[in-house]
């Protein structure tokens, strides 16, 4: 493993490309290394926290799998290798999450379904075999330069979606992400891999696909969608979650969708930066699950919770202006960039809620004030720092991505940036709507995560009722 | 439609009284959360009955097993840990013919098994006719109400009061997952019925036929689905009264409601689902289990009565150090190995809250620090750094929408240290409570308590742990607490005399009141003579790696500092002495080429990956109440609590009453979870460590979903490859006193008496005076062993 992480290491420093079925530049590096990284960390950590289970060596395997699994689909390049490894993670995934110590036993919870997998599969193969049909290409790099050059829609628009559509599945988007909360039926160190290395595999494919996607706006138009539903599912569903491990689940599904509204505005190098963060901090939470204790605030006023959302968000979009003019920058103006823009607004609306918003705590209240107004300069410049740098890293231009704004990027930019204004509000409304029959319906369906797994889930087979105690976690089959 | 006609009834039947739905809920124990994790008996409910018909109900009603399978006696006995000796002076006692038993013991007969009979709830009926999953679904979505309005303690408390079960109906009848899966109409029947809990109850029972002898079955089956949460309730309850159900009432009902909602809901009314559709499984037979459980406790016990010492003829010298330890079973061997050590030195056993009941308010808000039989009678205030306006910060940020997806963008590499540092098990543990200033004088919040108030305590501490006369030079009173990383159930290792913490503050406050000088003035007032140079000294025993850390020693007069530096000097060579007798069993060896025994535990307990840092309080098998002469030097194996207790200084019983009816009574607790979470670790245990699912400061999941677990994790009591590192036996209580103040205790404590004479414990009466020892065997009385 540790020699995984070295080869990726070593192979940052020559920026051009290497192939033979695999390529090698810095986006495909820099994932690998995450991935083998995370690997190391969950397959480190398992040996001593699973050691002395029964059968532990195959589940194991199982993950050391996956990881590789994970690992050699960043760096394949070529169609066959890249749906084999899409397949192996698959079916990895799938063992994983029936699994039981006992051969003879059944698994925690019911067996999984397995269809959507197979769905994901399918639609993968089915745009890498346009892409052949169409540009006779058998690799991803060749495909993508063929598409971003071709003159024509069709090809491309059906290819791009048929592959969004797959990775949709794979990061767990909202119809198809019933498997994601079952996750946590999994020992810890195996949710923690899916969390923070399995799911992100859609995710680089589409980073890697951004030429091809910059031309197909109607991908953006079903990312947007996709990604505004779930994280209007998902997000809600996280905050009603008492079990620490669940509502780092839901969670999961949620920034997911940001990730993926992030590749509907084109912002690759955001999004390729969210893959890295969001793995990492997952992997850090879940391993750590045991101890998380949440801690509940008294809450302000709902006028004071908002008027401090608002001041916050101005004042960021005030500090970026400063910060652009700084730099001398052009103030960011495609629907995309406003969009992020926007985003980062609400985000520093949040820190200065969450820095002012209690008004039960007295102390040092000129510091915290005065961390609020820094922030609001120092969140937007390192935002656009960082995404400038991303952007140099992997090698797009910063300024690449929706070259023609028509009313479909608009339509793609607002859709994310309203859902994630209307949760923030909801959110800062949330402890007043507490008493209100709203609140309660609110309350009661999101803690149901909205249904949608739960029809999702009665397509699998349930086992027979047989002489057992009620609920005493283990269905014997 | 509440009152069935009697018309219809072809003869007289009791009627249902509100009584019973109150006394099938009192069946549930409390259980404390993760904070304060102490040990509940699980069978707390079934004391009243002897242990074999109480085996009989859990395993009926609960699906729980309380002794263990056949499968384990057999083994034991083919291991050689009983012989036939001892099966048959056991069946002899019970009744039963020994030769059958053996026969089944070699395998050559068959099992002994009783029918059983079926006491499913109506929905379960209905989901095995049609192959459905109603009867899961409606637990589940009772645990996300649960979870939803009691998602930590503070809530928890506000949710369990009355009301709850209108509360519940409320939301049951918003929440779709019935519609969705396909089962219309459940909400409107909620919706339809009473929302006080009796009168839905009682509905419920009306409508769907329950006759009233298996009205009992049924509510325990009904109270099966949801057994983690009631226990929670049932908490919140015991605190204010015992006898009061609480909110369990409110969760029976909404049971009730769902099981009735089902039916109607599938058109099925009881209508002949009972009766012997379905012939359970055969059960294997309590009764003869329980005569190869006494054979087998036999062997452990009459071992351990035959490895006592004979009194003394002479009196001891005085030691010049005196350690007092709780009775807890991990003081055992560091308490043998300082007396080993030096012959100067004498140790001694008391609960490890040193008589100090109190609620220790620290940063981090205020817990009681006593067994949770009683009530703290006065606060202690530590000084300390309060809420800091970081707290909680990044959670608020990493909670909220918009902040969440930002921050994970820019900020999330940056837990790439975080795991290298979780990963390299550097981790420093808070010891605020070890080091915190406090003072125990009145203050104006109410905290601290008067010097009358003092001097009595202290007197009271000085009578429980027998120090008369004969104090040395230096008293350590040492307390113990654990380490652990990444640990939900961190505090079953701490001390549960202290109510699941450290037991730091007590030793603490213990010994500032009794090094004060106007105590002492006031004490020897009293009769009391404490030599001048007599100092205590706080200290606490570290459970994860058996170090022993004295605290305070710079508050400590200038006395006697000599005497302190070779005080702990000797501890730290007895703690290493500990420490590597106990290594091997966690896995911890020594050799060439390994780290040291210490540096190794040190590294398991700050590991977060770690799901076995110490084996608690496995093991443990019986409570001892003597004289430290009569057990010193012998190698119990950490499997006793021991108590000192000398009956010529206690001239009235009173001493002897207090012991077994609190320490006894707690340490039989701890033995019988032990018992329940090694024996059936799916119903009685809190399951697989690595699948929890913690809830804030409450509980367990097991996974995605379900009711909240209860007891201790598998890995707590199984070892590696599966075998159960607990022997599961009950409590062996040997008191070192004559049989008719035995016999007294019995009579004035009722509630010991039905541990004794129900066999929850088993008694053993060491004569102070001579060798004879006697077994107190239930409905007969004393017989010699």
């Amino acid at each position: 493993m540790l020699s995984l992480a070295g080869l990726a290491r070593v192979a940052v420093d020559p920026s051009p490309y290497l192939t033979s079925g695999f390529r090698l530049d810095r986006i495909t590096a820099t994932v690998a290394l995450f991935v083998a990284g995370i690997g190391l960390a969950a397959v480190r950590y398992a040996t001593r926290c699973l050691e002395a289970q029964p059968r532990h060596q195959r589940l194991m395997a199982w993950m050391a799998a996956a990881t590789v699994a994970s690992w050699l689909l960043t760096l394949s390049d070529s169609f066959v290798a890249m749906v084999l490894a899409w397949l192996t993670l698959g079916l990895c995934l799938q063992r994983m999450l029936s699994w039981s110590w006992h051969a003879d036993s059944a698994p925690l919870r019911t067996r999984f379904p397995w269809w959507w997998s197979v769905a994901g599969d399918a639609m993968l193969a089915l745009a890498f075999g346009l892409a052949w049909a169409a540009y006779g290409s058998t690799d991803l790099t060749s495909a993508v330069e063929h598409m971003a050059a071709d003159p024509t829609v069709a090809w491309p628009t059906a290819i791009i979606l048929l592959a969004t559509g797959a990775c949709a599945i794979k990061t767990a988007q909202v119809p198809l992400h019933g498997w994601l909360p079952r996750t946590v039926d999994a020992p810890t160190p195996v949710s923690a891999l899916m969390h923070a290395g399995i799911i992100n595999a859609g995710g680089v494919l589409l980073v890697r696909m951004a030429p091809a996607i910059e031309r197909v706006p109607e991908a953006w138009l079903l990312m947007s969608i996709v990604a505004s539903a779930s994280m209007l599912v998902a997000v809600p569903t996280a905050w009603f979650q008492s079990k620490a491990k669940s509502a780092l689940a839901w969670s999961t599904v949620g920034q997911m969708g940001f990730m993926m509204a992030q590749c509907g505005l084109c912002a690759f190098p955001a999004a390729f930066l969210h893959v890295l963060g969001h793995g990492t901090y997952k992997a850090w939470s879940f391993l750590g699950a045991g101890e998380v204790t949440r801690m509940r605030h008294a809450q302000a006023t709902p006028a004071r919770t908002l008027g401090l959302l608002a001041i916050g968000a101005m004042s960021s979009l005030a500090g970026l202006a400063a910060v652009v003019w700084m730099l001398g920058v052009p103030f960011p103006s495609t629907p995309g960039k406003l969009a992020l823009t926007a985003v980062v607004g609400i985000a520093t609306g949040q820190c200065w809620v969450a820095l002012l918003g209690d008004p039960g705590l007295r102390s040092r209240r000129a510091s915290r004030a005065l961390l609020a107004a820094a922030l609001s300069v120092t969140l937007p410049a390192v935002a656009l720092t960082l995404y400038l740098a991303a952007a140099a890293w992997i090698g797009m231009s910063a300024e690449v991505g929706q070259q023609h704004a028509g009313p479909v990027a608009w339509i793609a930019a607002i859709l994310p940036v309203l859902t994630i204004a209307c949760l923030a509000v909801l959110h800062a409304l949330m402890p007043h709507l507490e008493g209100h029959p709203l609140g309660l319906r609110l309350r009661v369906h999101a803690a149901n995560g909205f249904y949608v797994a739960m029809l999702f889930n009665r397509t699998a087979r349930q086992p027979h009722l047989t002489h057992r105690p009620i609920n005493s976690g283990a269905a014997h089959a | 439609m509440h009152d069935r006609s009697p018309s219809l009834a072809t003869h007289v039947t009791p009627r249902i009284q509100p009584s019973d739905f109150v006394k099938a809920c009192l069946q549930i124990p409390p259980s404390w959360g993760l904070g304060s994790f102490v040990a509940v008996n699980p069978f707390l409910g079934h004391v009243g009955e002897p242990i074999d018909r109480a085996a009989r109900i859990v395993h009926d009603g609960l699906g729980a097993t309380l002794l263990p399978k056949v499968e384990f006696y057999r083994r034991r006995f083919l291991d050689g840990a009983f012989s036939s000796e001892h099966l048959a002076a056991a069946s002899s006692r019970l009744g039963m013919s020994p030769e059958d038993l053996l026969a089944v013991l070699h395998g050559r007969s068959g099992q002994v098994t009783r029918r059983r009979l079926p006491n499913w709830s109506v929905s379960e009926w209905i989901d095995w006719r049609e192959g459905t999953q109603w009867t899961r679904l409606a637990c589940n979505a009772l645990a996300r109400w649960c979870e939803l309005e009691c998602g930590t303690s503070s809530r928890l408390r506000e949710t369990m009061r009355p009301g709850a079960f209108a509360r519940w109906q409320r939301y049951a009848c918003i929440d779709l997952s019935f519609d969705v899966q396909g089962l219309k109409g459940v909400r409107s029947h909620i919706a339809s019925m009473p929302t006080d809990p009796e009168s839905a109850l009682r509905m419920a029972v009306d409508e769907l036929g329950i006759d009233v002898t298996e009205l009992d079955a049924y509510l325990l089956r009904l109270l099966s689905g949801i057994y983690g949460w009631a226990s929670q309730a049932r908490r919140i309850a015991w605190e204010r009264d015992r006898m009061d159900p609480g909110a369990v009432l409110d969760l029976l009902a909404a049971r009730a409601c769902l099981d009735l909602a089902i039916a109607r809901s599938q058109g099925t009314q009881s209508g002949g689902v009972h009766a012997g559709q379905l012939c359970p499984p055969a059960a294997e037979d309590e009764r003869s289990r329980l005569v190869l459980q006494e054979a087998l406790e036999d062997a452990y016990a009459l071992r351990l009565i035959d490895s006592v010492h004979q009194p003394p003829r002479h009196p001891a010298v005085r030691p010049w150090l005196q350690v007092v330890f709780c009775i807890d079973v991990r003081s055992e061997p560091i308490r043998r190995h300082l007396e080993l050590l030096d012959p100067g030195v004498q140790t001694k056993g008391f609960a490890g809250f040193f008589g100090i009941a109190m609620d220790w308010s620290g940063p981090s808000g205020s817990s009681p620090r006593c067994p949770v039989l009683l009530r703290p009678a006065c606060r202690v205030h530590a000084h300390g750094q309060h809420r800091s306006w970081t707290d909680g910060l990044h959670q608020r940020i990493f909670s909220s929408p918009g902040a969440a997806f930002t921050a994970v963008e820019l900020a999330g590499l940056a837990f790439a240290a975080g795991i290298a540092i979780r990963e390299a098990g550097t981790k420093a543990s808070s010891r605020h409570e070890e080091s915190a200033t406090f003072s125990m004088f009145p203050a104006a919040d109410g905290s601290g308590f008067d010097l009358a108030t003092r001097v009595d305590l202290a007197e009271s501490i000085l009578h429980g742990m027998g120090m008369e006369r004969g104090l040395a030079d230096v008293v350590v009173l040492c307390a113990h607490s654990s380490r652990s990383s990444n640990n939900p159930h961190a505090s079953s290792l701490d001390c549960g005399a202290c109510g699941g913490h450290g037991g730091a503050p007590n030793a603490r406050v213990a010994c500032a009141l009794l090094n004060d000088q106007r105590v002492r003035a006031c004490l020897s007032d009293r009769g009391w003579t404490i030599p001048e140079d007599t100092i205590f000294v706080a200290a606490v025993h570290d459970t994860s790696d058996d170090s022993i850390r004295l605290l305070d020693r710079d508050l400590l007069p200038a006395l006697q500092t000599e005497r302190v530096g070779a005080a702990a000097l000797l501890m730290d060579r007895a703690s290493a002495a500990a420490r590597t007798e106990r290594a091997p069993t966690l896995g911890v060896h020594t050799g060439v080429g390994r780290p040291d025994v210490r540096t190794s535990l040190r590294r398991k307990a700050s590991d977060w990956a770690e799901v076995r840092p110490e084996w608690g309080l496995a093991g443990n098998a019986a409570f001892i109440a003597a004289r430290r002469c009569r057990t010193r030097g012998l190698d119990l194996s950490g499997r006793a609590f021991l108590h000192d207790y000398d009956e010529g200084l206690d001239q009235d019983g009173s001493l002897l009453a207090l012991i077994l009816s609190a320490p006894m009574v707690v340490a039989s607790w701890i033995n019988l979870q032990y018992l329940g979470s090694t024996v059936d670790p799916d119903v009685l245990g809190s399951g697989d460590k690595t699948l929890h699912n913690r809830i804030g400061d409450i509980g367990v999941v097991l996974g995605s979903e379900g009711d909240l677990r209860t007891g201790l994790p598998l890995q707590s009591v199984h070892d590696v490859d599966g075998a159960w590192r607990h022997e599961p036996l009950r409590l062996q209580v040997v008191v070192e006193a004559s049989t008719d103040r035995i016999d007294g205790v019995l009579r004035s404590e009722p509630e010991v008496c039905e541990l004794v004479e129900n066999g929850w414990v088993r008694m053993f009466s060491l004569s102070p005076v001579g060798g004879r020892t006697m077994r107190f065997v239930p409905g007969e009385g004393w017989e010699p062993t």
